[in-house]
């Protein structure tokens, strides 16, 4: 196989190491070995980045304290539905939608109906 | 081999005890508030890594939490607490990535054009043999296509299996595979270069 298809084929093998080609092929080919240095280097970079915290902005630890105070989690709810309110207007409209098409057909289905 | 390591509740085991989980059941403010503090900044962390910008992790981890404290209730003592804390935050972060509008610099931005945002391959090929630098690969993975990113955040930051990652993305296991894949294909251009753009220092 050519370099070009062993590469093709390395993100998966770096943790699978699943084919013979590919373990032939890099027993003989430094760039490739390379490349498979590098894949790995990123892998372990990324699995220790699991004990990296980020800090976030201020004001989210209060926020996060108030959800089981009972008193002012009201007004954590209500910052969530107004986060969300396009998302909750949205559905709304939806299904004002569907009711108001399911009324007009029953209303033009009336209509058919003989006096 | 590079291998993933444990997974975020073997590691995490013994940090919340089911004692806590239970004060925290019985409405305890004082056990939530220790809970919190335990967690949050993992929770924030996981949610920003899968989304990619501060403003939308702080809002998925409050939908977060706020829905870990309905869930107590019913949650069965007989799972890791934080196995499960760690669904109910990827699935926040995910419903937040999904709900969103508007997108954010680098997603608007074709491939071609944020893989011309990164340095140069020389530089950080003059770092060769060196350890990447953890800001490096976090700034490297906020360039990614989210859905990419977040499929190798569960797998290779977070130790996920490819059966629970399809089940989070809401895709096949196959399709987890294939992103997860690409992912690292094309993290390690961002961070080394691309050798079909020429900017590899060496062969």
């Amino acid at each position: 196989m050519r370099c070009e298809e062993i590469q093709e084929m390395l993100p998966s093998y770096v943790t699978s190491e699943d084919s013979l080609a590919v373990r032939r092929h890099l027993a003989r080919c430094e760039p490739c070995k390379k490349e498979v240095s590098r894949y790995q280097e990123l892998g372990r970079s990324l699995s220790s980045l699991r004990g990296v915290h980020s800090e976030p902005a201020q004001d989210l630890l209060p926020a996060l304290y108030a959800i089981a105070d009972p008193e002012t989690r009201v007004a954590a709810v209500r910052t969530h539905l107004a986060r969300n309110k396009k998302t909750y207007a949205g559905v709304a409209v939806a299904i004002a939608g569907a009711a108001g098409a399911a009324l007009w057909r029953s209303r033009s289905g009336r209509r058919l109906i003989p006096a | 081999m590079w291998r993933p390591k444990k997974s975020p509740a073997e590691q995490d085991e013994g940090l919340v005890s089911p004692q806590l989980v239970d004060r925290c059941r019985s409405g305890d403010q004082a056990a939530w508030k220790e809970l919190v503090d335990l967690t949050y900044r993992d929770v924030y962390s996981l949610c920003l890594r899968i989304l990619g910008d501060p403003d939308d992790a702080s809002e998925a981890t409050q939908d977060a939490f706020l829905k870990a404290w309905r869930g107590l209730k019913g949650f069965r003592g007989d799972a890791m607490f934080t196995t499960w804390l760690y669904r109910v935050a990827t699935n926040a972060a995910i419903s937040k990535h999904r709900s969103r509008t508007r997108r954010t610099k680098h997603e608007a931005r074709t491939d071609d054009e944020m893989l011309a945002q990164i340095p140069s391959a020389a530089s950080t090929e003059s770092a060769a043999g060196a350890r990447l630098e953890v800001q490096e690969v976090e700034q490297a993975l906020a360039l990614l296509p989210e859905s990419y990113r977040a499929a190798l955040v569960l797998k290779d930051v977070y130790g996920l299996t490819i059966e629970e990652i399809a089940k989070q993305l809401d895709c096949s296991e196959t399709n987890a595979k294939v992103r997860i894949h690409r992912a690292r294909k094309k993290l390690k251009e961002i961070v080394y270069g691309d050798p079909d753009r020429g900017v590899r220092d060496e062969v």
